[in-house]
């Protein structure tokens, strides 16, 4: 029996997207659980150990976390613009979310004869949809914050935009030079091309302006200001309580995955493993936590930064670096390809 | 100068101004007419160059006319002289001149005054009442004022409870306190939904945050109303009294022993140091011997105490700003020492271990070997703690030039402690007025080098009192191996109890146990103070006696109560994240401001 | 089938276009002009355009708007209705004019369409077969230098002036 393509088509995309949005809700879960039980290491306690536990570590502790998340009141501020409060978390879950779809997993491979892609979609501008959706997670923060009618909900809103809104320029520039260097916009091809050396090699520098302005993307320490927790309560999620705070906390969790994805597709090469031992996505879901990990260290190591220096920060060292970046980049390039 | 030098001056400068001069203890209280008080304590603090007004209270003497005693206690740090000025007050007329305009440090004290005992002071730029809320009739530390109580019900129906309880309708709340605060008119809002209104005149863009009384950072319930123009604090106020438990008012209805517990519950972080405090008054007042191994035990104890104490204001000034795995490395340390205090009293925060004239019983076997551990322990901790910060420069750009004050304010708010000494002023009474012992031990006292004091210079100042501690404690266990066997409490029978033995064989023993036990101990009528280097600063106990077992008067001047006025003048113009570790570099304990 | 997408991204573009002006609190205007550009950018797929659609999120609904918001957040006017009424008396000729021309504008871009004047150069296939990033980059760089080098002279114009405005006399 022989389907029409399109259906096909269709129905390979909403496949594709159903796993891949089970596999990020479940990577969540297990994050916070890691994250728990990394920072707890670090900080020298015992952490998470009683739910479910193996080897002294609670496996069904997201579990449990789930369940008193579900039940737990939800909490509505008298004064809160009732709207805005409601979509603000969706908002926040559904480009964190949406990013994913052009994100490159595994080789392209036969099965039963069909050809499989193990990507949603190969936009041939995967890089500036990657940033265009970024550049809307904003928006559930700011409206989080000013739905909640808050002063402390509110100042962590004026912080998260001025922040973000600064670094995803240094963001968006240190990807250009690994952009020049592939010659494409396609996250697919940037990773074919990287089989052999991994772009890492060529741009270091625009490799750590990445990652720190990952880091401030997604709100971590030392760059976690929007939600200081001394200083602000909680931010922008002060209110929020019950399920519309567990999107919030779902949102940033799989930022923090994505933007690991990002840079491991971009500089560490993506799915591409050495020798070509263990099938590909394993390599990506490797690189992924080895960023993870990383991001967990520097909260267990880092004091936070005030407002202004972050800001002093990002336009005055980040940016022209990554100005420079693209100038010697390009100049390199110009040399060397003449 | 000494204490006759100075009353030679002061008779000679002001031969009609003083009434009685009373020398009790060694200590000298000079009795002023109200007329004369602005003009002596202005010439004190610019020709006799006492500093500091280190503490200010009253006593009520009813049914005594004049009913009030106002006591001024004023400290020279550079002759190490202390004098008290008393003003006597008639019940029928509480008003007398403020002092704020000489020492800015005496705002607190006289808002405290005027809250509990109703006195006026005139000229005071904010008075409104400061531990209580402003919707209280009353003053609670006036004689007349009883102590408050839940009565117990013995019926459920309700038409028999109501009209036996007080009236259920409170007065209408003011909504907003408004006074002058460095010259600039100042509101103090009190409902705590207020919508973003200006707030100080002039200044039209800035927002009213409240930070606390329900807040991660303010260590505990501390209200600061702030003033912020974008983030940045133009006003400050702190607002406390959430954590009034009325102690000194509860310490007069106790015997002198049994108040003991009750100033553990004061700063929970240096119980040694309250309770220290508090026995070496009443020891003062009753001329008691301290047994040497005694005092060993009570060095040993605060000393290990202040390194916990420093322990988490380091750690939650870490944490404050954003590093909390030094705030779990410190709580981890933290545990040695609290096992400490669990092996010789029991408890691990209110130890209650003190008595007067010594110790409640001796040290267990093993306190020694578990001290030592834990000194031994605490140094590489330490170097693990400036690993991670002293170098860290995001920890560096947040703490260096934060909260910058100088020598001169920090003595006229009447600061003591690190926060003094971050300013380069030599002052630790361990040094400067030793006790149990102190002059026996070799050790420094760390001063800042640099000209203005800010969070880091407070912080650096805290990690190597630690370390210096470290080296008291190390002598002191010398001492107490070559006391191993001497009496840890006094052989005083008025004072401490005969050992159970004596009681088979002596008939004095037995009436000696009897009135302590039934009666409690009896000092004679007077007063005196006595202070401690706490964690803080100075902890000082001012115990006034009227020759029965209980108190007249136990007054507490606490480091932390001090230390906090200065948060309006030290946190103007710097941002609401340094706020947080402001309020960490005073490290205030809330009990011990609000007690 | 392939106009159902279209008509989809049309109709709701029109309708929060609608919302912006219709709306009484400023933020909802706000977040319905992003409704909007979201829209637009959806077209600009549908055009083979694809690298616009991008960057017309990117800038817009991810710059431009969110300070919007911020400003709006950080004044927080109010509702519009609040405001004392004929304020500007001019304003309502004044947008009548304009609005008139806007509607003749479109009507002849509409006519034009609808006569037959043959396709322009950047046909889909066109764009297929060079790529659409390539397109923009090469238009901006070659044809359109100057406009572009001028507009960006013009925002600099812009920045310099806000610093100027913005910094305090200290």
């Amino acid at each position: 029996m022989t389907l029409d393509p399109i259906v096909i088509t269709l129905i390979e995309a909403v496949v594709k997207t159903i796993v891949v949005i089970v596999a990020l809700l479940t990577a969540f879960a297990y994050l916070t659980l890691v994250e728990r039980y990394v920072i707890a290491k670090i900080q020298s306690r015992i952490g998470p150990n009683r739910v479910g536990a193996i080897g002294g570590i609670a496996l069904l502790q997201p579990i449990a976390d789930a369940i008193k998340m579900i039940f737990k009141e939800d909490f509505w501020p008298s004064q809160a613009d009732k709207i805005i409060y409601t979509i603000a978390p969706g908002i926040a879950v559904g480009t964190a979310l949406l990013a994913w779809a052009v994100m490159p997993l595994h080789p392209s491979t036969e099965i039963f004869g069909y050809r499989v892609d193990f990507f949603i979609a190969d936009v041939n501008i995967g890089v500036l949809y990657l940033l265009a959706i970024g550049s809307l997670g904003v928006y559930g923060i700011v409206l989080g914050g000013w739905g909640s009618n808050n002063k402390y909900s509110m100042l962590g809103a004026l912080r998260s935009t001025a922040q973000m809104i600064s670094y995803e320029v240094s963001l968006g520039l240190a990807l250009v030079g690994v952009l020049m260097i592939s010659g494409s916009l396609s996250l697919v091809t940037i990773v074919e091309k990287q089989s052999f050396i991994w772009n890492v090699v060529w741009q270091p520098l625009g490799f750590i302006i990445y990652f720190i302005a990952a880091v401030a993307e997604v709100n971590r320490l030392p760059f976690d200001l929007p939600e200081a927790e001394t200083e602000l309560v909680a931010g922008y999620q002060t209110e929020y309580s019950s399920l519309k705070f567990a999107l919030f906390y779902m949102a940033e969790y799989i930022n923090m995955i994505t933007v690991s994805a990002i840079a491991a597709t971009m500089f560490l090469g993506g799915y591409q493993g050495p020798f070509g031992i263990l099938p590909g996505v394993h390599w990506l879901v490797l690189k992924i936590m080895f960023f993870i990990f990383v991001m967990m260290w520097m909260r267990g190591t880092l004091p936070r930064f005030r407002y202004d220096q972050l800001m002093r920060f990002g336009w005055q060292v980040l940016l022209p670096l990554a100005l420079a970046n693209i100038f010697i980049t390009a100049l390199v390039m110009l040399v060397v390809g003449a | 100068m000494s204490t006759e030098t100075t009353l030679q001056k002061l008779r000679e400068r002001f031969p009609n101004a003083i009434q009685n001069i009373y020398p009790f203890r060694g200590e000298t209280t000079v009795t002023l007419p109200r007329e004369s008080l602005l003009q002596v304590a202005r010439w004190l603090y610019t020709d006799l160059h006492f500093e500091m007004l280190l503490d200010l209270t009253a006593l009520d003497w009813l049914p005594r006319e004049p009913r009030f005693d106002i006591l001024y206690y004023f400290l020279s740090m550079q002759n190490n002289a202390r004098l008290r000025l008393r003003v006597q007050l008639a019940s029928n007329d509480t008003n007398i001149p403020s002092l704020t305009t000489i020492y800015p440090g005496a705002n607190f004290y006289e808002r405290e005054v005027f809250d509990l005992f109703g006195i006026t002071f005139n000229g005071h730029p904010f008075l409104h009442r400061l531990l209580l809320p402003d919707y209280v009739t009353g003053h609670p530390l006036r004689k007349d004022h009883p102590l408050g109580y839940e009565p117990v019900e013995f019926t459920h129906t309700y038409a028999e409870i109501q009209p036996g309880k007080p009236n259920a309708v409170a007065p209408p709340k003011p909504r907003r306190l408004i006074g002058s605060v460095g010259g600039a008119v100042t509101e103090l809002p009190l409902t705590l939904g207020e919508p973003a209104t200006p707030w100080s005149g002039g200044q039209s863009e800035t927002l009213l945050i409240n930070m606390g009384p329900h807040h991660p950072s303010t260590h505990g319930v501390l209200r600061v109303a702030l003033e912020v123009d974008g983030e940045k604090i133009v006003n400050a106020m702190p607002d406390i009294g959430y954590l009034h438990t009325g102690i000194e008012k509860n310490a007069e209805y106790k015997t002198y022993l049994k108040a003991i517990p009750l100033f553990d519950r004061m700063d929970y972080f240096a119980t040694f140091f309250n309770d220290l405090a508090y026995c070496l008054a009443v020891e003062k007042l009753m001329e008691v011997d301290v047994p040497e191994r005694a005092q060993v035990a009570r060095v040993i104890l605060c000393e290990v105490q202040r390194i916990q104490s420093h322990l988490i204001a380091v750690g939650s000034q870490a944490m404050d700003i954003g590093a909390v795995t030094v705030m779990t490395y410190a709580f981890r340390e933290r545990e040695a020492a609290l096992d400490i205090f669990e092996m010789v009293a029991g408890a691990r925060m209110m130890t209650s271990y003190f008595r007067f004239g010594g110790l409640a019983q001796d040290l267990p076997l093993g306190f020694s070997d578990a001290v030592r551990a834990f000194i031994q322990m605490i140094p590489p901790r330490l170097k693990e703690y400036e690993d991670l910060l002293n170098k860290n420069p995001i920890w560096l750009m947040r703490t260096r030039g934060i909260a910058e004050y100088t020598a001169e304010q920090a003595l006229a708010h009447s600061v003591t402690g690190p926060m003094l000494r971050a300013t380069g002023v030599n002052w630790d009474l361990r040094k400067a007025s030793p006790y149990s012992g102190y002059e026996q031990y070799d050790f420094e006292v760390p001063v800042s080098t640099r000209a203005k004091a800010d969070v880091l210079e407070c912080y650096y100042i805290r990690m190597e009192e630690m370390r210096q501690s470290i080296r008291i404690v190390e002598q002191a266990l010398a001492k107490l191996e070559k006391t191993r066997g001497q009496p840890y409490v006094t052989s005083n029978r008025k004072v401490a109890p005969p050992p159970k033995q004596e009681l088979q064989s002596s008939m004095e023993a037995v009436i000696h146990h009897f009135k302590l036990w039934t009666e409690g101990i009896t000092p004679p009528v007077g007063y005196a103070y006595a202070s401690v280097e706490s964690p803080r600063g100075e902890l000082g106990f001012l115990v006034s006696s009227d020759g029965t077992p209980k108190p007249h008067r136990v007054r507490v001047r606490t480091p932390s109560f001090a230390n906090l006025q200065t948060l309006p003048m030290i946190s103007k113009g710097y941002y609401l994240a340094d706020l947080v570790g402001i309020i960490a570099m005073t490290d205030i304990i809330l009990g011990d401001v609000d007690r | 089938m392939e106009s159902i997408p279209f008509y989809f991204l049309a109709a709701l573009a029109v309708l929060a276009a609608l919302g912006v002006v219709v709306m009484r609190d400023p933020v909802y205007s706000a977040l319905a002009l992003a409704v909007v550009l979201t829209a637009l950018a959806g077209l600009y797929v549908l055009l083979s355009a694809p690298f616009l659609a991008a960057a017309q999120v990117m800038i817009y609904a991810g710059a431009i708007l969110i300070l919007f918001v911020f400003v709006i957040m950080l004044l927080s006017p109010g509702r519009e209705g609040d405001a004392p009424r004929g304020a500007l008396k001019w304003q309502r000729p004044l947008a009548v004019i304009f609005g008139g021309a806007l509607v003749a504008q479109l009507a002849l871009v509409l006519l034009m369409t609808i006569l037959p004047t043959g396709r322009g150069l950047y046909t889909p296939e066109y764009l297929a077969q060079i790529g659409s990033t390539q397109a923009v980059g090469a238009a901006l760089f070659t044809d359109y230098l100057l406009p572009f080098e001028i507009t960006s002279l013009l925002l600099l114009v812009a920045m310099v002036g806000v610093i100027v405005l913005a910094k305090k006399k200290s």
